[in-house]
């Protein structure tokens, strides 16, 4: 099934293309998350909220589960917390939109990077902690320049069968 | 227009841009599924592993479930679970698909459509139960429990004895068991008198010889088989099995093994009666075993001073190895030499399974088969064969019966009025003639749990019309399979990652064990486990059948089977290791593997571990197993003698018994009857055209019809032969050549019930003048996967049973074949 | 550097298809279904390949599983104009689908025919999409895919013993169809590593490669049938 590739279209993949590389349009989340009032006002740890971020591959996003730890009660009448506490009493999962990701053909190891390679969260996710607003667009695009760039400079494997399957 | 990635790769290439795409994971050009991805977003993706038990045939190997935040995504064998010792097979690798196979019946439903058409409304658990349960009411009250059947597969599961405890209680007679290996508890009982599945150790013996036994595709544990198998190959130096299968057609099993002998379909008995016959004359038999502990070897008197012939005499005169080299088709030099090899070797087995109980001639076949191994004195204390040791369970009051059970139970059993003889439990396929002349009396309500005859018997338009006749029947399928079409209502179970279960005592192992299922995650779907279904609709109806059954949930059925065996403390959960010194040493010192104060200390680990075993059954004394009149090994079956004397009337003539023996169909005449004899297969001969034997076989890829559910099972149903979704049939060569046919033709096969079109393969593990079909394809219900895809041979098949069992023949089919097209038209 | 390999006994081998089966589930092989399946293109990354010796009645029937070679002088990463199949440093041949641009060189020069195209975008029932391996990517269609002694398994194994702080041992990486094989035929380790089983294997009596004399350089041994004495 060959197509033909006229001239339209190859401009208007450029175009595509463009917009690919300058990002993603910010999403909107669920809830105004505040991450500077859990780190910094409250002096949580990313890991007590995103908690298999060292013993795992994926690091987490938090859900009614973790949450309710803390918020099974509220704490405040801030829209954000009434929100979250609707979420909790209907027993219904918050829609969060993930934000970083890497594509399943690449394997991404937040334990590789975050527990053996002892990176800091900030090297990826950039201060998040003094966000007060949700986070709707990534700190940094996830492309394999970027995972390149850091493999090369370090001396970790650039062998493509370390990190694609 | 719409970008793929090819194009995508194609202008980057064309441009030199060096640029990575590989953040565009998203991209919709890359198919990620919407679920994965979904899950993917946010969840940890732990991974953890759960045991339980595969179920989908009924050898119950023991599972390991992967499972990532807690969804289960693929299966392996647990190394703890000492019958498959980590080994699955393929379908129980891909067990998860019948898990979220999309067609499986998600709610109860109750038929709209006419019988057959397929046309469901959704009920409640409540209302469902509700109705049954007063259909059985009414049959109570009526005092004509005996009307209600249920027709089933024997799965060793614990539910198998539930449903038959329930039959009891509520007090009926019709408790229909399919199963493949009836066939062979038949030889058993003529041979042993009793019923009970055999056991094979199989550690000693040096050279195994299998009579069409297929144990690598079929049977009752193919994991442990194919382990087995592997093994006798492997013992080392000097140690090894020799390994020798009969059979026509070259199975796996076969093709492993070391010889293999093409016999002529329907032959076998004398086949093995020419073996004896070599044993006897060389004088190379267990002569104190047959002395002390057989019946009927030689000739012998009765009360009366009658003379009877023995089996020396008759397989003297009538089994020497150039007249059997006749009749088998095996040369009489390879009959000697396999007779003599089995002679000398120190320890010998003889088994027998597939075509070998299949036969018209089925009985007499295992049974001239089977007396092989008495020859042998295998029966011994720590001999190769013993009896199945069931698991020391709590023990059970007798379901209590009031008058209308009792009364119920009394009445003969449907298959009692079709078959005259002493196993009318195997006549199964008969069933469709006694309810159809509703003769002894009709069927009003009729239970269907895991059995669809529809399908896989050779009269299937017979149930078909029978299932028609029957007011009222239940469902407790998964699936609507072919049987379940002609149901009034489904009353769904779970899938077996769903739910609790018991499978223990598997025919031919060698230690008492059983396995532990446990759900692996929370149902799908708006399912019920049959055994809870069951206990409910026993309380509905109140009374003894209610007490019966006194527990509030079939896990606490369960829970109660095993409280014996925890307090008993017999035996051990699966642990760790398991060679023989470790074993030894724990049985010295009283079995305490592990540590448990409570019931529900032992509970957990059973669960986690996947089971109990005993490896060192209670030693008994091997001439206990010998229940038949003489209480020893009978080569002249008294048991049969009475049975068929029972229905020949005192003053019946020599004219008369001849008649009465002609319309069952038994050859023999006089005490040939009561030994083990080659009867002449009976083929259908009906049409000079037919020149060829048409015979089935199965495929690991789909045990006990299990992998129809499976898509990858149905895509690689065939994936040995090469043969993807779909069916093909099996020549020789020579057989083709002689029809014309080339590899890859479509042909038409014809038999007198009808014709199927289907591609043909050339073989050389084919004898020339048999074909063979698989089955397992050819459904037409079960959902999408299986719907439509290949044929299914017994369709075609002609119906004839053994003359005494009434267990269905398999081998006397013979069809024409043509060819349609060829390959490239094809 | 391991130099990953396997051994296949083919004396325990009996052809069950338990390899075949648990590698299509393993790494989210598509199931094709019937109307592609009729094309030739069921996809299969260990297969079995069945032979027969001699003719009726003496027929000797040989089972072996295939899975993809592993040469050390590749055939196929020869002709790969974008390098999405190379040997790496341990002797993986890989195949990397996210570079591949499907031109089917490698197919073609593959004398073992591991190789397969996908031809059409790969389709599970909703339902049944929960069920794949999340270790390994679903390729877009148009891709060549094969058997790649699950290298996510590696990646994964190396993880775990660098947390464990500790070296690479004999069974902490092994492929699924060594895995579950219930007869015990396959082994897989580092041919290089006298400690490894396959090591010792290899330079059995038994021990021979496919189409040798190709220069190939397979890493992948099969152990001959034996013949009971």
């Amino acid at each position: 099934m060959k197509k033909s590739v006229s001239f339209g279209s190859v401009l208007l993949m450029v175009l595509v293309l463009a917009g690919l590389m300058t990002g993603e349009s910010p999403e909107t989340q669920p809830i105004a998350y505040n991450h500077y009032l859990h780190v910094e006002e409250n002096a949580m740890e990313c890991r007590d909220c995103h908690m298999y971020a060292e013993d795992n591959a994926r690091a987490s996003i938090p859900n009614i589960e973790v949450c309710r730890d803390c918020h099974e009660d509220a704490m405040s009448d801030k829209e954000a917390e009434v929100t979250l506490i609707n979420y909790i009493t209907e027993n219904t999962r918050i829609p969060w939109k993930q934000i970083y990701s890497v594509p399943d053909h690449a394997y991404f190891s937040h334990r590789r990077h975050v527990k053996l390679g002892e990176l800091d969260c900030t090297v990826c996710h950039g201060e998040v902690g003094k966000l007060s607003t949700p986070v709707t667009e990534p700190y940094v695009e996830v492309t394999m320049d970027w995972c390149m760039d850091c493999h090369e400079s370090s001396g970790i494997s650039i062998d493509c069968s370390a990190c694609h399957r | 227009m719409e970008i793929s990635r090819r194009e995508f790769l194609r202008l980057l290439g064309a441009t030199g841009a060096g640029v990575s795409l590989a953040g565009l994971g998203c991209d919709s050009t890359w198919s990620v599924p919407d679920e994965m991805y979904e899950r993917v977003v946010g969840a940890p993706g732990i991974e953890t592993w759960k045991t339980s038990l595969c179920t989908l045939c009924p050898a119950g190997c023991g599972i390991k479930v992967r499972l990532i935040d807690g969804i289960p995504v693929a299966i392996g064998g647990n190394p703890l679970h000492p019958v498959n010792r980590g080994g699955v097979c393929p379908m129980a690798n891909v067990g998860v698909e019948a898990l979220f196979n999309p067609d499986r019946v998600t709610e109860p439903l109750r038929r709209v459509g006419a019988r057959g058409e397929g046309k469901w409304e959704p009920v409640s658990w409540d209302e469902a139960i509700e109705t049954v349960g007063s259909r059985l009411q009414g049959l109570r009250e009526r005092n004509e429990t005996n009307r209600l059947a249920f027709f089933t597969n024997h799965d060793n599961t614990l539910r198998s004895d539930l449903v038959a405890r329930f039959m009891t209680a509520f007090g009926s007679p019709n408790l229909c068991v399919f199963g493949k290996n009836n066939a062979s508890t038949l030889a058993t009982y003529l041979t042993q008198g009793h019923k009970k599945p055999l056991s094979y150790d199989f550690k000693n013996i040096k050279l195994l010889i299998n009579f069409g036994a297929d144990f690598l595709d079929e049977g009752p544990s193919p994991v442990r088989f194919n382990q087995l198998y592997s093994e006798f190959r492997n013992r080392g130096e000097g140690r090894n099995v020799k390994i020798v299968h009969i059979d026509s057609r070259c199975s796996r099993t076969a093709s492993i093994s070391h010889e293999w002998l093409p016999v002529k379909p329907g032959t076998m008995a004398a086949l093995a009666l020419g073996i004896a016959n070599v044993l006897i004359k060389d004088g190379q038999y267990d002569r104190g075993f047959v002395a002390a502990n057989s019946f009927g070897f030689t000739d012998w008197k009765d009360r009366a001073g009658k003379v009877h012939r023995g089996f020396k005499a008759l397989v003297e005169e009538d089994y020497y190895p150039e007249k059997v080299a006749r009749i088998t088709e095996i040369p009489a030099r390879r009959i000697v030499e396999l007779a003599r090899t089995f002679a000398t070797v120190e320890s010998a087995l003889v088994l027998a399974g597939g075509q070998a109980g299949n036969s018209s001639n089925g009985l007499y076949t295992l049974w001239a088969i089977e007396c092989l191994n008495g020859l042998k004195g295998n029966y011994k204390d720590n001999g190769n064969i013993s009896i199945c040791q069931e698991p020391p369970f709590t023990e059970l009051p007798e379901a209590t019966m009031d008058e209308v059970s009792s009364k119920g139970l009394s009445r003969p059993g449907m298959t009692r009025s079709v078959t005259p003889f002493c196993f009318p439990e195997n006549a199964v396929s008969l069933l469709p003639q006694a309810i159809l002349q509703q003769h002894p009396y009709p069927i009003e309500v009729l239970f269907l749990a895991n059995a669809n005859p529809v399908f896989s018997a050779t009269n299937q338009s017979d149930f078909v019309a029978a299932l028609e006749k029957i007011p009222f029947t239940v469902s407790f399928n998964s699936f609507v399979d072919e049987t379940s079409l002609y149901a009034d209502f489904i009353l769904p179970d779970h899938v077996f990652l769903e739910k609790y279960e018991v499978v223990h005592t598997v025919p031919t192992v060698p230690f008492s064990h059983l396995g532990m299922q446990q759900p692996v995650l929370e149902p799908l779907y708006n399912t019920r486990n049959t055994g809870d279904v069951l206990l409910q609709i026993a309380r509905n109806i109140g009374g003894t059948v209610a007490s019966s059954f006194p527990w509030p949930d079939y896990k606490e059925c369960i829970q109660f089977h095993l409280q014996g065996i925890y307090e008993r403390g017999a035996g051990t959960i699966f642990s760790e290791r398991m060679d023989d010194a470790w074993l030894k040493f724990l049985k010295r010192r009283g079995w305490q593997v592990f540590e448990y104060s409570t019931f529900e200390e032992f509970w957990q680990v059973l669960l986690d571990n996947g089971g109990w075993w005993d490896p060192f059954p209670a030693e008994t004394d091997f001439r206990t197993i010998f229940q038949t009149p003489s209480k020893r090994f009978e080569f002249f079956s008294q048991g049969l003698q009475r049975e068929i004397r029972s229905q020949i009337p005192g003053t019946a003539t020599g004219e008369e018994i001849r008649s009465l023996l002609q319309k069952w169909k038994i050859e023999a005449r006089g005490d040939l009857a009561f030994l083990p004899h080659y009867e002449s297969t009976r083929f259908d001969d009906s049409n000079p055209e037919f020149d060829l034997h048409l015979l089935p076989y199965n495929l690991i890829t789909n045990i006990a019809g299990g992998g129809c559910v499976l898509p990858m099972m149905q895509e690689l149903f065939g994936m040995l032969a090469r043969e993807y979704w779909g069916s093909w049939i099996e020549f020789n060569p020579d057989t083709a050549r002689k029809h014309g046919i080339s590899e890859g033709d479509m042909v038409k096969v014809t038999s007198s019930k009808g014709s199927l079109e289907v591609k043909a393969k050339l073989l050389p593990t084919i004898k020339p003048g048999v074909v063979y079909m698989p089955v397992g394809l050819g459904h037409k219900a079960y959902g999408r996967f299986a719907k439509g895809i290949g044929v299914n041979p017994y369709e075609i098949f002609f119906e004839d049973y053994d003359s005494i069992g009434g267990v269905s023949s398999l081998t006397s089919t013979k069809v024409a074949v043509e060819r349609i097209r060829g390959k490239e038209q094809a | 550097m391991p130099r990953w390999g396997m051994v296949i006994d083919l004396n325990k081998c009996t052809g069950c298809g338990a390899c075949v089966v648990a590698c299509k589930t393993e790494l989210n092989v598509a199931i094709v279904g019937p109307e592609e399946s009729g094309k030739g293109r069921t996809m299969l990354c260990m297969d079995i390949f069945t032979f027969y010796e001699g003719e009726f009645p003496n027929v000797k029937t040989r089972h072996m599983p295939r899975p993809c070679f592993h040469c050390d002088n590749p055939p196929c990463t020869k002709v790969c104009p974008v390098r999405a199949t190379y040997r790496n440093e341990e002797g993986l041949v890989t195949q990397i689908y996210p570079q591949c641009i499907g031109c089917r060189y490698c197919q073609v020069a593959c004398p073992y025919t591991v190789k397969f195209f996908n031809w059409s975008k790969p389709e599970w029932p909703k339902e049944m999409r929960k069920a794949l391996n999340p270790d390994v990517s679903v390729r877009p269609d148009g891709v060549v895919e094969k058997c790649t002694f699950c290298v996510h398994r590696l990646q994964k194994a190396r993880e775990q013993v660098a947390v464990e702080n500790r070296e690479l041992e004999e069974g902490d990486y092994v492929p699924a169809c060594v895995e579950i094989c219930p007869t015990g035929a396959m082994y897989f380790g580092d041919l290089d590593n006298a400690k490894h089983a396959v090591n010792k294997l290899k330079r059995s009596h038994r021990a021979f490669q496919v189409m040798e004399d190709l220069g190939t350089e397979p890493k992948v041994y099969y152990l001959s049938e034996m013949e009971i004495e």
